[in-house]
């Protein structure tokens, strides 16, 4: 089994994947403080042992993304089983069946997105194109601030589950030695002035 | 025998230690990240958590093979809960998480400050509370009282700076690198600390102040201009130490006399410093016993946690009865939470 956990954005998303693909279990809810991540994934999992991490290396928050990133890595060192990064946009993107801008919470008004076959990007909703309709998961707040700059997010019945999506992801995604999981920000650091 | 495996993530320091019976380090790795972030002149956040998270995975190994230690030997598992920096905390504690679910372990969280205090259990084999504790280090300037494990009141902190922050922000000030709390200890033993002599910060009771002597020698270094020899910045960095310690010491002195504690502690990132480590010895002789523990256990390391984790962790009941089995539920900290 590939247990596959996502925190990097306004819902935290589980999943159960088998071998061949097939998703046996999924879960999606708001992220929330005060989650024990062990014991969702453990509920879901039921006596299911994974033989393979998958998480979600945003962008994204970075509260959220730091909470399942480190969780994940943990739970693949301490099973000595791999761990597979799965960049946060791809897994949107792979949740429509057409071309479509994927989006995350970048928090602060803003908002990580990645055009078909681009790189991830961090903007306003205003200076995000207008060519395709969006997948993703933002906040409340966020999601206003897009359907202001007449962007049109794609419902979800019209899209894959996040279960569905992540096994599409997972075919191409490679695993990685533990240390060099990164975490995907977009922030620059500029240099302190003293 | 009880086995604890440490980890700690606060600030710029990644580390992960194996203590037995909370007394005795195993291994003690640690990874410093001040390359990481000495052009910033300061610890940057974002960079920090993001190395922490690389760092962690070879630091494990290297701590269970450095204490030729298996996974399943192991009893507790302890992480810093805080106070420290937010995201960097994150880190340390989801990968506890990860583990004590992997390896069916009970996972407990560490107060950052407790952990200092217990370094110098690690130090003195037979230190037992009821202890009194001056916590110095960037974050920290606080008086603790121990009267027993898992039991601290912080009995005076500072208003504002704290000791390691106010070294930092001086060494800035004088030209020196960052780090600036060795850069101006070692420029402070070349300098007379009362040929420029500075103000020592004197509150009521048991609070401490640096900003003020800050501030002065600022002033006298404004003063000073382009007239500022070689000898001048030693001598002012020898006073700052001089100001900084000496109050740091009164205030401990104070709260020897008013507690009649027979153990006295002097820990965390600051008491490497020269003059404290000399200076503490001469105030607390002949009071108290005074355990300062060695160099590599003032810093932040993992180890201190495992040994406050061990003795203060409310799963205590908890070791040795783990359930076994991989991904089994673990007894985690119910304080342990994000
Ligand atoms: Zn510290």
């Amino acid at each position: 089994m590939i247990f596959v956990i996502d925190t990097s954005s306004a819902m935290t998303a589980l999943a159960v994947i088998d071998e061949s693909g097939v998703v046996e279990r999924e879960e999606v809810f708001p992220t929330i403080r005060n989650l024990s991540m062990a014991d969702h994934l453990r509920s879901l999992a039921g006596a299911a042992m994974p033989a393979k991490i998958a998480v979600a290396t945003g962008p994204g928050s970075f509260t959220g993304l730091r909470v399942g990133v480190s969780f994940g890595l943990g739970l693949a060192m301490g099973l000595r089983i791999p761990i597979v990064p799965l960049p946060t946009l791809d897994l949107q993107a792979a949740r429509s069946d057409e071309p479509a801008t994927a989006v995350s919470e970048a928090g602060r008004g803003r908002v990580y997105y990645q055009l078909p076959g681009g790189e991830p990007a961090l903007g306003e909703a205003s200076e995000i194109p207008k060519t395709y309709r969006l997948v993703g998961w933002v906040a409340p707040k966020t999601e206003a601030a897009l359907e202001q700059s007449s962007h049109v997010l794609r419902p979800e019945r019209e899209l894959r589950t996040f279960g569905q999506a992540a096994a599409i992801v997972l075919e191409k995604a490679r695993e990685v030695p533990y240390g060099s999981l990164k975490l995907e920000y977009m922030q620059s650091f500029a240099s302190k002035s003293i | 025998m009880a086995l604890t495996l440490g980890i700690e993530t606060s600030c710029d320091e990644t580390s992960v230690a194996v203590v037995q019976d909370g007394r005795k380090v195993l291994s003690n790795v640690i990874h410093s990240q001040v390359d990481l972030h000495k052009d910033f002149g300061g610890v940057v956040p974002e960079l920090a958590a993001r190395d922490h998270l690389e760092r962690l995975p070879s630091l494990l190994d290297l701590a269970l093979d450095n204490a030729n230690i298996k996974p399943s030997d192991l009893d507790l598992i302890a992480v810093t809960r805080g106070p420290g920096l937010a995201g960097c905390l994150l880190v340390g504690v989801g990968v506890g998480e990860g583990l004590a679910a992997a390896w069916s372990k009970p996972l407990t969280g560490v107060n950052h400050l407790w952990g200092h205090t217990y370094a110098a259990m690690l130090a003195q084999p037979d230190l037992q509370p009821p202890l009194l504790g001056l916590v110095v280090s960037g974050a920290h300037s606080d008086l603790v009282r121990m009267p027993e494990h898992g039991r601290f009141e912080v009995i005076g902190r500072t208003r504002d700076d704290a000791a390691g922050e106010a070294f930092d922000k001086a060494a800035r000030m004088l030209g020196l690198g960052y780090p600036g709390g060795p850069a101006l200890d070692r420029l402070a033993r070349t300098g007379d600390p009362k040929r420029r002599p500075l103000p020592r910060p004197s509150l009521e009771g048991l609070e401490y102040s640096f900003s003020g002597l800050k501030t002065a020698l600022l002033y006298r270094l404004r003063d000073l201009g382009g007239s500022l020899t070689e000898q001048d910045r030693a001598d002012l960095a020898a006073a700052f130490e001089h100001s900084v310690v000496e109050s740091l010491l009164e205030k401990l002195d104070q709260a020897l006399t008013a507690s009649q504690s027979q153990e006295g502690v002097v820990c965390g990132g600051v008491a490497a410093n020269t003059l404290l480590r000399k200076r503490s010895e001469e105030v607390v002789a002949g009071r108290a016993r005074l355990t300062m523990p060695p160099l590599d256990l003032c810093t932040d390391n993992a180890a201190m946690i495992a040994a406050a984790g061990y003795s203060t962790s409310p799963l205590a009941g908890e070791v040795g009865r783990s359930p076994g089995g991989a991904f089994r539920p673990a007894v985690v900290d119910p304080s342990l939470s994000w």
